[in-house]
């Protein structure tokens, strides 16, 4: 009780490193691989988690909303702008204001270093519980589906460092730590997905998955640092102020359309978002990513990295201008559609509930979109992040029970070799049967209903205001019925009707209990008390997780309210911290859109459920004659909207043609240089050489060669003859007499 | 009548150092060459003598017995060499020791 909030934060975030450091070097020393320090320490991370989870709980009910915060000072960065003169358009007193606030940053520290710290309040505690229980349990799951894998020990080294990188993008203060776990997670995907890196199906999704979020990432690097650049801080806390005080306010024009430069930093960072959350049209790396285990598309291409762009949007939300959020909403509209038409023609299980989760993911994006507009403060803002919370752990036991399906077909994935899977495997059926309610919207019985149901109430009430963008209500009910359609069509395909393959059926039993557990777990949180407004002791207008989020939330909204000139709706008063938290003038409004969304959303559930029932149950309609009818439009969406053949023809070839030239340049020319050089090397030595040899060699072969012609030429006077020597004797005397009488 | 003069004895001596010469290139004989010897180292007395009578002193006469002293030796000397040469080739014939020692 006593330990300060930051501390546990810290512990929670140090296990998985510890484990992750352990695991990495020693796993193969270690008794099975290590798995159950990972274990272990996401254990006491969830159990940690729970604690402060529990002290935000009480701490916004007493009216005092958790809010801890802990800094250090990092990185002496070049310039910090916010101290430096700077030449804007704005009138003199608007520079004035932006100074002393930007003075108040308290994310530099006093000798211009960068703060880095942790952030510990609602959002972060309902956070860090989801991502610890996932984790744990997608970690015990794991102990039993990976048994016997090539690299059992290295898998669950990138498990912890996954979870490390998590825990700390959820717990940082600041946008550049923020960055940082980003990348990390981003590149724990990586290892993750390629972990089968023999099969080159899956060391290409993984580089799929590293470069499209990269392509995002660009665009986030890019609005941090304009961010930076106008507000000096990398911390929430200052942007929103800076931002508030009129700050980033220049209009700035790019491809033609008109802009305030926070217009476009949020822009930046919203394509981040899009990266990781595989929002259109960025969302082609995550159904290939299916490619890695199952347990790791649970956890991360389910639960927690794709919630990250998620997370991204609901921190930065006040900082969010209306047209921003606007982009925001239409690209999660359009998202949660497309790739709900995709999933309805997946044979692959995996895929569907890829394609489901890209669709579930936009739905959260068009909450957080409309949200801050319409019922009140943040309505739309709080469903969005809340079905972030319900869908990750039910998405995340749909994603196990499919792994407990594939593990009992022995490996097969395809749903047309499945059928009648619930006699031999009941638990999952049944918790398999909740998942889909769950994400189905079952009418209160299930969590997800209330969450979606909130995203679509929130988007029909943005539609009412804004009566030109009345289609983000329409997108919502149109995917809630294709997500209804295609849940069902996999529950009946997989574990209704005859089995269709009798071979694999054979052999199909229930999974173990490591396996199980985390599923009935998971069945058991996706239930519909943990969405409600009736639980967790409370009866109030709100549900506990609007209590723990939306207050705190207020508080970076009041100051937006009182000075805001972005064109926020004038008219929504401060609200206390004790009063419900409510739309105020717009409140039959709000009771309007709330009962058309709960009657759509039914309506959809059911009309779903009846066409599923129809064509894959009572078999009325064969879906294979459906299909040849309406070929064009089956073959569209079989190609996942030609999604992936337009990358590959606008960017991949061009790429790879740029670097067949860029070759052939080498080859031909730079290599060419070099073998010239080369070869004038080699001439030049040849010369030399010659040179050597023929004039070195002959001036001393020459010399050899005089002496043994002078010595052949003399040795003829050595005849041995005593006369001849007698004669010369003569002749020298002879020659010596003269040149005496000469001289 | 002809005046003698120290010409005449000059040539005389020239005569018998061209015969001697002659004798001493053109034999094969040893004793042939040393006789050739002789007569040069004569040839040279006599040149010496009739030097002696010109100049009206003694000097060329000294000169000439040193040289017939030194004749006499060197005549010893090649003789013996000359019997070592018989003794080794069974003549006296220069042409043959035109070996060098096996």
């Amino acid at each position: 009780m006593g330990i300060p909030t930051v501390d546990l934060a810290i512990c929670i975030f140090v296990l998985p490193v510890a484990a992750f450091v352990v695991t990495a070097l020693f796993n193969k020393r270690l008794p099975r691989r290590g798995d159950w320090l990972v274990i272990g320490a996401m254990g006491v991370a969830l159990i940690l988690a729970l604690v402060i989870f529990q002290r935000a709980m009480a701490g916004a009910g007493a009216g005092r909303p958790l809010h801890e915060e802990a800094s250090w000072a990092w990185l002496l960065l070049g310039r910090n702008p916010a101290r430096a003169e700077v030449a804007s358009q704005d009138s003199a007193g608007r520079v004035a204001a932006l100074r002393e606030v930007g003075g108040a940053n308290s994310g530099i520290s006093h000798d211009g270093r960068v703060k880095v710290g942790i952030l510990v309040d609602g959002r972060t505690a309902v956070l860090l519980v989801v991502v610890t229980v996932v984790g744990f349990l997608v970690c015990l799951y794991s102990a039993g589906y990976m048994k016997g894998d090539v690299r059992y020990g290295r898998y669950y080294a990138s498990l912890a460092l996954f979870s490390a990188s998590m825990l700390g993008l959820v717990l940082t203060d600041n946008l550049l730590t923020l960055y940082i776990f980003w990348e990390l997670v981003g590149f724990c995907s990586y290892v993750l997905i390629g972990h089968w890196f023999e099969k080159k199906s899956a060391a290409d999704a993984a580089m799929k998955a590293f470069v499209t979020t990269r392509i995002g990432d660009v665009g986030m690097l890019i609005g941090i640092f304009v961010i930076y650049w106008n507000v000096g801080s990398f911390r929430y806390a200052d942007i929103f102020r800076y931002v508030h005080a009129g700050g980033m306010s220049q209009e700035v024009t790019i491809l033609g359309i008109h802009g305030t430069l926070r217009f476009w930093a949020a822009v930046g960072l919203f394509l981040g978002a899009m990266g990781k959350s595989a929002q259109f049209p960025l969302h082609v790396w995550l159904p290939d990513a299916m490619e890695g285990p199952t347990p790791v598309s649970a956890l991360i291409h389910a639960a927690t990295m794709v919630a990250a762009g998620v997370y991204l949007v609901g921190r930065m939300h006040p900082f969010f201008p209306p047209e921003a959020l606007l982009f925001v909403a239409y690209i999660g509209g359009f998202t949660a559609v497309m790739s709900a038409t995709i999933a309805v023609v997946m044979d692959d299980i995996k895929k569907v509930l890829a394609y489901s989760t890209i669709s579930q993911l936009g739905y959260m994006m068009l909450g957080l979109g409309v949200g801050g507009e319409a019922g009140g403060v943040a309505a739309g803002f709080v469903f969005g992040l809340f079905h972030l919370t319900t869908h990750a752990f039910f998405k995340a036991g749909l994603f196990l029970g499919s792994g407990s399906v594939i593990h009992a077909m022995h490996q097969e994935q395809s749903m047309w070799q499945y059928g009648g899977l619930l006699r031999k495997m009941p638990v999952t059926f049944v918790t398999f049967l909740l998942f889909t309610l769950a994400l189905c919207g079952f009418p209160y019985l299930s969590s997800g209903f209330f969450t979606k149901d909130g995203i679509i109430g929130a988007a029909l009430e943005f539609g009412m205001i804004h009566v030109r963008h009345r289609v983000l209500g329409v997108m919502a009910l149109g995917a809630a019925v294709l997500t209804s359609f295609y849940m069902f069509r996999l529950i009946f395909l997989t574990f209704a009707g005859r089995p269709r393959n009798m071979h694999l059926y054979e052999h199909a039993h229930e999974s173990p209990r490591v396996m199980v557990l985390p599923l009935v777990v998971l069945a058991v949180l996706s239930l519909g008390f943990v969405g409600s407004n009736r639980s967790f002791g409370l009866v109030s207008h709100e549900s506990w997780f609007g209590r723990i989020v939306e207050r705190p939330a207020l508080g970076e909204y009041a100051i937006e309210k009182s000075t805001s000139e972005g064109g926020m709706e004038v008219g929504k008063r401060a609200v206390g911290p004790d009063e419900p938290v409510g739309a105020v003038e717009s409140d039959e409004r709000a009771h309007a859109a709330h009962r058309l969304a709960l009657q759509g959303s039914v309506a959809a559930f059911v009309i779903g459920f009846l066409a599923a029932v129809v064509i894959y149950y009572l078999r009325w309609l064969d879906p294979g004659r459906i299909a040849r009818a309406f070929a064009p439009i089956h073959t569209f969406l079989a190609n996942k909207w030609y999604m992936d053949h337009l990358y590959r023809g606008m960017i991949v070839l061009p790429y790879l043609a740029l670097c067949y030239f860029i070759r052939l340049f080498d080859t031909y020319l730079i290599d060419a240089v070099v073998n010239l050089c080369g070869w004038v090397g080699r001439a030049g030595a040849w010369s030399i050489g010659q040179v050597d040899s023929g004039v070195v060699d002959g001036a001393v072969n020459g010399t050899a060669w005089t002496t043994g012609f002078a010595g052949r030429v003399l040795r003829l006077t050595q005849t041995g003859q005593v006369r001849n020597y007698l004669l010369f004797l003569i002749a020298g005397v002879a020659i010596l007499v003269v040149l005496f009488v000469q001289l | 009548m002809l005046e003698i003069n120290i010409t005449h004895y000059l040539v005389a001596a020239v005569f018998l150092f061209a015969m001697g010469v002659v004798a001493c290139v053109a034999r094969r004989n040893a004793i042939g060459i040393l006789i050739g010897i002789e007569l040069i180292l004569n040839a040279v007395n006599v040149n010496l003598v009739a030097f002696s009578r010109y100049w009206g002193n003694l000097d060329g006469q000294v000169f000439a017995i040193f040289v017939i002293i030194l004749a006499a030796c060197e005549a010893a000397v090649a003789l013996a060499i000359i019997i070592n040469l018989f003794h080794g080739y069974g003549t006296v014939e220069v042409d043959y020791a035109s070996r060098m020692k096996e």
